[in-house]
């Protein structure tokens, strides 16, 4: 009985791999679409009007964003057996993006301005469900490695 | 040349450094984060973001306190995966270097980026930039020297 519900359960995870890998293109898609917001969103006329070390500060930030999001990308191509195997180390990478994720999807539909999203619809849904499937993903990879 | 290994006297004492190295670099997370805390007060943020459109200032504070929760994981994942950090499992060390190349970057940032000149004046901002190009220096090392060591080992 025992033997049967883990094979049971090291057939879901290893189900969850492909997942894994498709999360890792959805990451590498939104860290491409951030390549497009400072033309969108107007970079360089709105930093202009503020002190030269915020200036700074907002573009190391946003280079950092994308530089994460590649991190995470190359975690799933390379590390989706480790991230679905319900080790520790997996579920603790796993557990972490999803607690990435999760805040995000409110910060998108909360604390953005409304008009941005109702400007952008298609993005905005675009978004959202993208990083609604990460949420899902690591939330899955990490609980399963957990029961 | 004596290989670097768990087997020799020289690399059990480089396991001892780096698993102490370890510690400390979790710890460090959370100093790095006394600093972060401070920066939005210390630089008025306050009155100049509100130069910005409002779209881009939500923008700063959202890139911001993600770039703080990367840090918080940094440490957390540190302090939690210590075992799997030395043991030198794939994974961990995937995440190590990531964690080093991240340093290593802000390091390099601080160093061609950043003009001293921008930063506010006074002794105790001095003395905070000495400190933290400090703890980045000792992070990006920490972990860097794992992936380099683990690398030598099992390749040696």
């Amino acid at each position: 009985m025992i033997e049967s519900y883990e094979g049971q359960k090291e057939d879901v995870m290893n189900n969850l791999i492909p997942y894994i890998w498709i999360a890792g293109g959805v990451q590498l898609a939104i860290a491409s679409a951030n390549v497009i917001l400072p033309r969108k969103l107007r970079y360089g006329a709105n930093l202009v009007k503020v002190d030269p070390i915020i200036r700074q500060v907002f573009i190391v930030h946003s280079v950092y964003i994308v530089f994460v999001l590649l991190a995470f990308a190359a975690i799933c191509f390379l590390f989706a057996p480790e991230l679905a195997g319900g080790s520790t180390l997996g579920v603790f990478i796993s557990a972490w993006l999803a607690l990435f994720w999760a805040p995000r999807l409110l910060v998108q539909w909360i604390y953005y301005d409304p008009n941005v999203r109702r400007q952008n619809q298609a993005g905005n849904w675009g978004f959202s469900l993208a990083i609604l499937y990460l949420i899902v993903v690591f939330t899955v990879a990490a609980l399963g490695g957990l029961r | 040349m004596t290989p670097l290994g768990g087997s020799t006297a020289a690399g059990f004492e480089i396991e001892q450094l780096l698993s102490l190295a370890l510690w400390l670099a979790g710890i460090g997370h959370f100093c790095v984060l006394g600093a972060s805390f401070q920066v939005p007060a210390r630089l008025g943020w306050k009155y100049d973001l509100l130069k910005l459109a409002p779209f881009n200032r939500k923008l700063m504070w959202t890139y911001s306190g993600f770039t703080l929760f990367t840090i918080i994981a940094f440490g957390l994942l540190t302090l939690t995966l210590h075992g799997e950090l030395l043991r030198g499992e794939p994974a961990a060390l995937g995440l190590a270097a990531f964690i080093g190349v991240f340093w290593s970057l802000r390091l390099l940032v601080d160093f061609f980026y950043f003009t001293h000149e921008d930063w506010p004046a006074g002794r105790g901002m001095v003395l905070g930039h000495v400190l933290l190009s400090t703890l980045f220096v000792s992070l990006a090392a920490t972990y860097l020297g794992l992936v380099v060591w683990h690398s030598a080992t099992s390749s040696g």
